[in-house]
């Protein structure tokens, strides 16, 4: 993710260049997919979610600004994508928000995290606020200043929300054991 | 004397990597005297090189190849809309009458869009693949398989069928380039959509007036989708080419043999 060659991939994009964008797809794809799963945990709803967020990205980028990262404006576009796809659901199915992960076929492929099931579990107890800066910050290693700008909150509600997340994740951790 | 918040802070902080060191020399020597925050400490520690231990998830291989055939079907109906409003341009109409005449063209581009890509045309095109929804696949059994091999070939091609659809799964390895002809009757099937599964990337796929190309050499592995348009579908025949040339050929049904057949 060299922000340079980000840059050039933009560049050729904005002339036209298909394969450029195609780059800039297999680049993100894994850790927006990751982002889009740990929102919607749901394989198939992940895929839907990241190609309405990549869609929406190759529609948008001429207003792309430089001085932030490709990554994180592109990681702005996923979580209001998910979301968006939570709350039609909840329209149409009336869930609560506990998602099960789609039924996998014979000739399906899908690695599993190496996440621990305590781990997994405390992590779904999270409201989506929460859930959505541990992975920024501890999946994605996004600095507060980055998550204020993916999340469109003040650094300070961006410092409130991590550092009460953990706390939440601890307790459930050590009170689950 | 410092309060809780302070504290959670400089503890945060410091797992993110943010202390000064005297921030960091201050929160040690207060966690030295306070085994309940130590405690607490270290516990966050824990979990957070538990949560960095976490690697991505790996999506499925289509993904990609899904997106940019969504991205070039985009940049299709944006060309196509550009195109026919500098024609209306050229046409130097009054401003109603322009605005008229593009409503009529746009009317007729949304509904040739709605149709699915691809056209019976003559002519040989380059399309990318179509998406299948996840119910459609569901649905689909398998009608055929049958094995490739010989003249540098060797692979399996699989048929699946749903209602009102049709999946030829290739998968194949060649060890020097070679093209695939795949031909079937256009007043039975559709062409619908091509993806190239191994690759992960977009392929073009030339499309013909009832038959379906796609060149390669080493391991290779896409689908092919049809559209079933008439209720009796005959075997779809594949061909290996080399060149021009025919080396191989072979059917794959593309319906179940009926039960009264003995």
């Amino acid at each position: 993710m060299n922000e340079e060659r980000d840059q050039r991939l933009v560049d050729a994009c904005l002339k036209g260049d298909t394969k450029a964008f195609e780059q800039i797809v297999l680049s993100y794809q894994k850790p927006l997919y990751t982002a889009a799963y740990r929102i919607v945990e749901d394989q198939d709803e992940a895929e839907d979610v990241l190609q309405n967020a990549f869609i929406k990205a190759y529609e948008n980028l001429g207003t792309y600004k430089k001085s932030h990262k490709l990554f994180s404006w592109l990681y702005r576009i996923t979580p209001n994508e998910a979301l968006n796809t939570i709350h039609a659901k909840k329209r149409f199915e009336g869930l609560s928000g506990d998602y099960k992960s789609g039924e996998k076929t014979g000739d399906e492929v899908f690695q599993e995290s190496e996440l621990s099931h305590a781990l997994d579990s405390a992590l779904r107890e999270l409201k989506l606020d929460y859930r959505l800066v541990i992975i920024l910050n501890h999946f994605h290693d996004r600095s507060y200043t980055e998550m204020s700008y993916i999340l469109n909150i003040p650094v300070k509600t961006v410092k409130s929300r991590l550092f009460t997340a953990r706390n939440m994740l601890r307790e459930l951790l050590v009170h689950n054991k | 004397m410092k309060t809780h918040d302070e504290i959670m802070e400089l503890m945060n902080r410091e797992i993110d990597g943010l202390n000064s060191a005297d921030e960091s020399a201050r929160l040690s020597e207060y966690l030295k005297g306070h085994p309940d925050y130590a405690q607490m400490y270290d516990e966050l520690r824990d979990l957070s090189t538990m949560l960095g231990a976490v690697e991505d998830l790996t999506p499925r291989k289509h993904l990609a190849a899904r997106i940019m055939n969504s991205v070039k079907e985009l940049d299709s109906s944006q060309h196509e809309s550009r195109s026919a409003f500098d024609v209306i341009r050229s046409l130097n109409l009054r401003p109603a009458m322009t605005f008229a005449a593009g409503l009529a063209l746009g009317s007729v581009l949304i509904m040739s869009l709605s149709k699915y890509a691809g056209d019976s045309s003559a002519d040989a095109k380059h399309l990318l693949g179509a998406f299948v929804d996840r119910n459609s696949l569901d649905e689909m059994e398998i009608v055929g398989t049958t094995s490739v091999i010989g003249e540098g070939v060797d692979g399996s091609v699989t048929a699946k069928r749903s209602e009102n659809m049709i999946l030829v799964n290739v998968s194949m390895h060649a060890s020097r380039e070679t093209t695939l002809r795949m031909k079937y009757n256009a007043n039975e099937l559709r062409f619908k959509g091509f993806v190239d599964v191994k690759n992960a990337s977009s392929t073009a796929a030339e499309v013909g007036s009832a038959e379906l190309r796609c060149t390669f050499s080493g391991e290779h592995a896409y689908a092919v989708i049809f559209d079933i348009t008439s209720p009796q579908t005959s075997a779809i025949t594949l061909e290996m080419l080399n060149g021009d040339q025919v080396v191989l050929a072979q059917s794959i049904a593309t319906v179940l043999p009926s039960p009264d057949i003995r």
